[in-house]
């Protein structure tokens, strides 16, 4: 069942076996697994309960209603954006399906650099295969993708790049195109339609509009949760205690540190926070002869790989192209240049492409602690990751050319084009400064690391807190290093892992 | 003087939280002149409708400083800078009080920046373009995010009303045009004696 929090008249005090803090990807993961399997079990979202009727397909409206503070949320210098969903079913709400396998090489990496035998693909490919089954992920066909995803797919085939067509969680897709603003035709399988009504069904309680203050341990163990419901019939604040025997933290790697560092949780390694990835992402525009109108249809239908080159002992580096979009109001704030110069080219709308990169960044960020708010997230890309994103903004450039296009357009703040293929010089002139180009951030990662080493990590190998009995993390702050890929399928494949092995080993927990 | 002080209060907030501070010797520069400028607005011309957040002098920054960086027409476009105060007032609180200091500076960073005797809203457009194109192509990385930050307002202001849409070609949602059921059924919301019922403290 999913409380109507405006309902709520008083302070609140539940008892469960399990209190699953976060509803998105990991969180709703676990949250079925467990109670699936009998276990007494409470989500506490921090953000509101929406349903398809809500997505009402404008980005005034639906920005500040599915992301963390408003869709504001940046690193500390501005130079990065940082979106965090906040709402029942986390950032698979308004995400654009995009499943990719965790790469076999990151898991070979995970399990021999950081000493978590049992994390190789053999050993979690049924935890895969379930949630690929559960959320409906299925590879799409070639006629499925949308025009800009077209672009992509010649560009790089002329160039002879390596790609695939991806798996996506949709099913009898309209091809509205409206995927990042919530799915106004429940077409999606993401959190909100598959594993929250599945996770009710099962007995799980949902608690929408609940932000979480605390977790309570006593003598090493957890004890429960205490929150505060934000909204109420009274309009006064009521809190929320809710005593459990298992916590299962899938805030996300900016929030779950949050909790952890505000509920005085002990961090004998000093590991809380740190070891931040971003997994950056950037779109290069360009500008073709005939329409593209990159808004509708099946979006991220094709993705390039030929770039990544992944290692089994350093995680290796690269990134991905894939084929990116928006709508007006974000493509007008992305879209380099001033004035009528801007202008002009937003009257191009239906004739612009774009490629997104993400970058399978090394960069070690890391959060500051407030308090009494957010926390500040420090990241400066550095090292290897800026020649990476110069040459991956080269690449999609040259894409773009061999598909067609008459202009690039660099994401830089000043109208930075490139006029003809071959001719990048511009790209590496320009360079990369600080919130030049804008970079965003949908998966953060990291920041409670996952190790066998307790002196570098902050849980264990099925993702248990070294320092704290029956806590457990499963959303991507757990990753040792950046996944390479878009994060969703690993942290959903992980969670459920994580799931299993507390309902195998129920006598240690719950006893 | 106590709009004065009022200002250094929020200061405090914003260099404790350290936020424009990571960017640099600029974020500072930014901080302590938007702290310690005048927030009257008595001398900008009424708005046609009530303001729910924008001060007057707030509003004239954001919609001259929309008109120029999106290259509207020069007419009164009063429309942005009431669509625009209609969301900010819908954000937190620290969005909010970024988001006037940030006004404030650049109405007033000509001084500073620019060396120009006259505040931003006093300026010829040209002499608006020259000073906005300064903050975007600005080494301080702070000018360069207020121009982001000022650049996606507008946008917010102008793109995302239906007015602006037949000039780039775009359609529009299929909200409230294409009428498309969907066949999920939504589990409704229980009132909180439903759950104290199941899991409520014995």
């Amino acid at each position: 069942m999913i409380l109507d929090t405006a309902t709520v008249d008083r302070d609140v005090a539940l008892d469960a076996d399990v209190c699953v803090i976060g509803s998105g990807a990991g969180g709703s993961a676990a949250a079925r697994e467990l109670a699936e399997a009998g276990r007494s079990v409470v989500i506490v979202e921090d953000g509101p309960y929406l349903r398809s009727a809500d997505f009402v397909q404008r980005e005034e409206v639906m920005y500040p209603r599915l992301y963390r503070e408003g869709g504001t949320a940046a690193t500390a210098d501005y130079a990065v954006l940082v979106s965090q969903g906040r709402v029942v079913g986390g950032s698979t709400v308004p995400s654009f399906c995009l499943c990719v396998r965790p790469p076999r090489a990151i898991l070979a990496c995970w399990e021999r650099t950081f000493d978590l035998p049992g994390i190789g693909h053999e050993a979690i490919y049924p935890y895969l295969r379930k949630v690929e089954k559960q959320i409906g992920a299925r590879r799409l066909a070639p006629e499925q993708v949308n025009a800009n995803g077209a672009k992509l797919l010649t560009g790089s085939e002329h160039l002879g790049y390596r790609g695939f067509f991806p798996f996506h969680n949709r099913s009898g897709c309209l091809g509205a195109g409206y995927c990042a603003l919530g799915c106004t035709y429940d077409r999606k399988g993401d959190m909100l339609t598959t594993y929250v009504p599945a996770a009710s069904r099962a007995g799980a309680v949902i608690l929408p509009d609940c932000e979480v203050r605390r977790i309570a341990i006593h003598a090493g163990r957890v004890m429960g949760v205490e929150g505060v419901f934000q909204r109420s019939r009274t309009g006064e604040t009521h809190a929320l205690k809710v005593r459990a025997k298992v916590v299962v933290l899938a805030a996300g790697a900016i929030n779950s540190p949050r909790i952890w560092h505000q509920s005085r949780l002990p961090d004998p390694a000093n590991q809380v926070g740190r070891n931040l990835r971003l997994y950056p992402h950037v779109a290069v525009i360009a500008l073709y002869p005939e329409p593209v109108e990159g808004w509708r249809g099946i979006p991220q239908g094709y993705v390039v790989d030929e770039f990544l080159a992944l290692d089994e002992h350093t995680a290796g580096r690269g990134y991905l192209l894939v084929p990116t979009f928006a709508h007006p109001v974000a493509v007008a704030s992305v879209l380099p240049g001033y004035g009528v110069a801007h202008r002009e080219l937003m009257t191009l709308y239906p004739r612009l492409g774009a490629i997104g990169i993400f970058l399978h960044d090394h960069t070690r960020g890391r959060l500051e602690f407030d308090d009494n708010g957010p926390p500040s997230v420090v990241y400066r890309l550095g090292g290897t990751d800026e020649e990476q994103l110069l040459d991956a903004m080269v690449k999609a450039s040259e894409v773009s050319f061999a598909a067609g296009a008459e202009k690039v357009f660099l994401p830089y703040n000043a109208m930075v084009t490139l006029e003809k293929r071959g001719v990048y010089q511009a790209t590496r002139d320009h360079g990369i400064h600080a919130n030049d180009p804008l970079l965003l951030s949908y998966q953060p990662q990291g920041t409670l690391r996952m190790s066998g080493d307790p002196k570098r990590s902050v849980v264990n190998g099925v993702g248990e807190a070294h320092a704290v009995k029956n806590l457990f993390v499963v959303d991507a702050s757990v990753f040792p290093t950046s996944v390479a890929v878009p994060a969703q399928l690993t942290v959903m494949t992980l969670a459920t892992r994580t799931a299993q092995h507390i309902i195998a080993n129920a006598a240690r927990y719950f006893g | 003087m106590r709009d004065r002080s009022a200002a250094l209060g929020r200061l405090r907030v914003d260099l404790t939280r350290r936020q424009l501070l990571r960017t640099g010797l600029g974020g500072v520069l930014v901080l302590v002149f938007g702290a310690v400028l005048p927030s009257g607005c008595t001398r900008y011309l009424p708005v046609s409708r009530p303001l729910k957040f924008l001060t007057r002098k707030e509003f004239a920054v954001i919609t001259q400083a929309a008109v120029r960086i999106l290259g509207l027409p020069d007419a009164p476009q009063d429309e942005i800078g009431c669509f625009i105060d209609g969301l900010l007032e819908e954000l937190p609180p620290t969005s909010q009080r970024q988001a006037r200091l940030m006004l404030r500076v650049v109405e007033h960073g000509t001084h500073l920046f620019d060396l120009k005797p006259k505040r931003f809203t006093r300026l010829s457009p040209p002499e608006q373009d020259a000073y906005l194109r300064g903050w975007m192509e600005s080494s301080l990385g702070a000018r360069r995010v207020i121009f982001r930050a000022l650049k996606t307002l507008a946008a917010l202001g102008y793109y995302a009303q239906p007015q602006a849409w037949d000039a780039i070609g775009y359609d529009g949602p299929w909200v409230g045009r294409v009428e498309v059921a969907s066949d999920l059924e939504h589990e409704e919301p229980v009132a909180l004696a439903a759950v104290l019922e199941r899991l409520g403290t014995r």
